[in-house]
């Protein structure tokens, strides 16, 4: 246990401290602009494993029906069941364990970060006692900031959220985040029950998120919404962006021009009788051009408006 | 975190644990990840006591100052004398401050012992533990550093980057304390500010050392250095010296501030404060990566007589006893190290962090650890030919029955 404590303190919680360490010395002595950089590194920096994820879920829920249909057939035969579900993992490419890899790799990293920032921005005497613990003695910068001044705008990054001035602001911020990124990563489902657990994850992340972030420290807050910013424009890139423009629609920030898109967009149940209105016009406008050109086409082939047209003129 | 949810989920599912089950277990895992993660941190304290007659008085892990008896009439019951707690609220309760002594300039049978408190109040008592006054240093910010008085001035620095002078008015048997100067720094004052003629020396957080009118508390000179500064200063001649955060210790000009020299052989901050001996022309000071270095000064020279290695990271301050340095350190050992070589003698293990300063009184020292325990630990042959051992003379734990204690805890030397 002991040398477990030592792998995890040399190998995650000293190299992320020296490393915010230095990005404070180096940006503005500011710990909140350490946070964000060291944010946006460490997303880079998990650009492959999130576009590993992404694959292996959606393989995952492509897979889905079929192992409904497998259960359905084999019913009274769970042996056979299992059998051919790792079959079909095998077959489509997903590694029924291959899921653990990326949170195995994530998880230590979030609950360092949390340690290395508590560590960071001790305020008590004991704390950074232990802070001299964590410092590279061979960097000098690192000795050169303590104690980091924690101050952010209007927020103590050392202080619980909720101890805060505008204490609901970051659990609120993070929670908003987070709701956008999962609207921004659901995949496409198949399957009733996948729906169901998209929509639930939709609302239930956000409030899990908001309520532990008034229970800790507002730096790592701050980590999070920056993480959750940063996650939804990759996502963005890799997956498009209508999930957020639907958003955007809903909040009446933008107006779709192309009539097209906001049929086949998948949350057209969210537009208001406002724009259906808009939509009906729009459609009826189209409709009664495409009258007069057909008019127009059939008198002149039919050329009875070249006859009106002289009948007129001798008259 | 989200994607971590995600893969737990989507983990969940791939093994057919059912959609309500998978989303239970990552809401488990993720309370699971917030009760590990959240413990409160919250100030201890560690305080230097002060023998005054036949007492001991200390601050304790509980926020209270306690007096003991050095000899009790029946043995160990009556350990115990006075108690006093601080003002504070809850979890504010904590003293870093060393106790200090003053007696009443006119009347020296009367002796008040000073502290400041992590509760932002500086505390003045009796000896029998009877408030005689406690005022709110500023505006209440934690208080680290111990005070210095002098000539019926208190000086000590606040969290909130002020150093104070507040003059003692006594009148008969009352005292009370009035604000006499603030000067504002940088950087938050844990370090105890040591008065010399007229200047008051205080290092700060902002790099900073300052040397202070002591009537006025007008800036007379600064020197920066590369890292916050937790130690005091000391004063020999007409050289001040002190350690620093950027592990470096200094040798300044006392009256112009001007550098003298630099010792560079330590890699860890200077935290704790150094010790002079006079005689042998060395400052011993201890460091928090587990060394302690004994420097040679000449006329503000420095140079390296012996670097000592015990380990384990040193925040106690160090005490001289005859020939040799008391040092305790954070794993628990108290160790005699030999003044003039740096070598060790036999360890005192008290299974305990030690945190607070040796107190070395009569050949006897006192320390106070991490389980709520004050020891006195006799040093064997003191006066005569000290070798470096010592015997635990008693035990008393400040937050249980002692006797109680007793049988959890046996005698560690």
């Amino acid at each position: 246990m002991e040398l477990l404590g030592i792998v995890w303190n040399e190998v995650i919680i000293r190299p992320m401290v020296n490393v915010l360490m230095i990005f404070y010395y180096f940006f503005a002595m500011n710990m909140g602009w350490s946070i964000i950089i060291f944010t946006l590194l460490m997303k880079i920096v998990m650009i492959p494993l999130t576009l590993k994820q992404g694959r292996q879920m959606k393989a995952m829920a492509a897979v889905q029906p079929k192992i409904l249909q497998l259960q359905e057939r084999y019913k009274d035969d769970k042996a056979k069941v299992q059998q051919e579900t790792l079959k079909m993992y095998r077959q489509s490419g997903v590694n029924p364990v291959g899921c653990l890899g990326p949170m195995i790799l994530q998880m230590p990293i979030f609950i360092g970060l949390f340690w290395a920032l508590r560590g960071l921005l001790a305020k008590t005497p004991e704390g950074l006692v232990k802070l001299s613990d964590l410092v590279y003695a061979s960097i000098p910068y690192a000795n050169f900031v303590v104690p980091v001044d924690s101050q952010f705008f209007w927020m103590d990054l050392g202080k619980i959220a909720s101890q805060n001035t505008l204490p609901f602001l970051m659990p609120v911020l993070v929670g908003v985040s987070t709701w956008l990124m999962q609207k921004m990563s659901t995949t496409p489902v198949t399957t009733p029950q996948s729906a169901s657990t998209n929509r639930m994850m939709l609302w239930m992340m956000p409030i899990m998120f908001g309520y532990f972030t008034l229970n800790f420290e507002t730096g790592l807050a701050l980590y999070w919404v920056m993480s959750n910013i940063a996650g939804i424009i990759i996502q963005g890139f890799i997956t498009g962006w209508k999930p957020l423009y639907s958003v955007l629609q809903i909040l009446r920030i933008t107006k779709f021009t192309d009539s097209e898109e906001k049929i086949e967009s998948h949350n057209n149940e969210f537009i208001d009788d406002e724009e259906l209105q808009s939509d009906e016009k729009t459609t009826n406008r189209d409709r009664g051009e495409e009258y007069r050109r057909s008019r127009r086409d059939r008198s002149k082939r039919t050329g009875r408006g070249e006859t009106r047209r002289r009948n007129k003129r001798n008259s | 975190m989200n994607e971590i949810v995600k893969s737990l989920i989507s983990c969940c599912r791939v093994i057919r644990v059912s959609k309500r089950k998978s989303i239970l277990l990552s809401l488990l895992a993720g309370f699971l990840i917030t009760a590990a993660c959240i413990t409160p941190d919250r100030p201890q304290g560690w305080s230097k006591g002060i023998v005054i007659g036949d007492k001991y008085y200390t601050g304790t892990l509980e926020g209270e100052v306690v007096s003991l008896a050095i000899s009790p009439k029946t043995e160990d019951i009556d350990r115990e004398i006075h108690r006093y707690t601080l003002k504070g609220q809850e979890g504010m309760r904590a003293i870093y401050s060393d106790l200090v002594v003053s007696s009443d300039l006119s009347n020296e049978s009367s002796t008040q012992v000073f502290f400041s408190g992590y509760d932002g109040n500086l505390y003045v008592l009796s000896e029998d533990l009877v408030e005689l006054d406690h005022i709110q240093v500023g505006d209440g910010s934690p208080l680290v550093g111990t005070v210095t008085v002098v000539d019926d001035v208190v000086f000590l620095g606040s969290s909130n980057s002020n150093v104070y002078a507040f003059q003692i008015d006594r009148d008969g048997k009352k005292l009370s304390l009035d604000q006499k100067w603030v000067f504002s720094t940088g950087g938050m004052i844990w370090s105890r500010p040591i008065v010399s003629q007229n200047i008051v020396y205080i290092g700060s957080l902002d790099h900073k050392m300052y040397a202070l009118d002591k009537n006025t508390g007008e800036e007379l000179w600064s020197f920066e250095t590369n890292g916050g500064i937790v130690t005091a200063g000391l004063i020999e001649g007409n050289d001040l010296y002190f350690g620093s955060l950027d592990t470096v210790f200094y040798s300044l000009d006392k009256n112009t501030g001007e550098l003298q020299d630099k010792y560079e052989e330590a890699s860890g901050w200077y935290w704790s404060d150094p010790i002079l001996d006079e005689k042998e022309n060395t400052i011993f000071i201890a460091v928090l990566d587990g060394r302690v270095h004994a420097i040679g000064y000449d006329k503000g020279r420095f140079s390296s007589k012996w670097i000592a290695e015990l380990e384990y990271k040193i925040v106690s301050q160090l005490s001289l006893v005859d020939s040799w340095i008391a040092v305790a350190s954070e794993d628990g050992s108290v160790v005699m190290v030999k003044k003039d070589n740096g070598k060790s003698s036999r360890r005192c293990r008290l299974n305990s962090e030690v945190r607070a300063g040796i107190y070395h009184y009569d050949g006897v020292l006192y320390v106070g650890a991490y389980d709520h325990s004050v020891r006195a630990l006799r040093v064997l042959g003191h006066k005569e030919k000290p070798d470096g051992r010592f015997q635990e003379v008693w035990t008393y734990f400040t937050n249980r029955d002692y006797t109680q204690a007793f049988d959890e805890h046996p005698p560690a030397c």
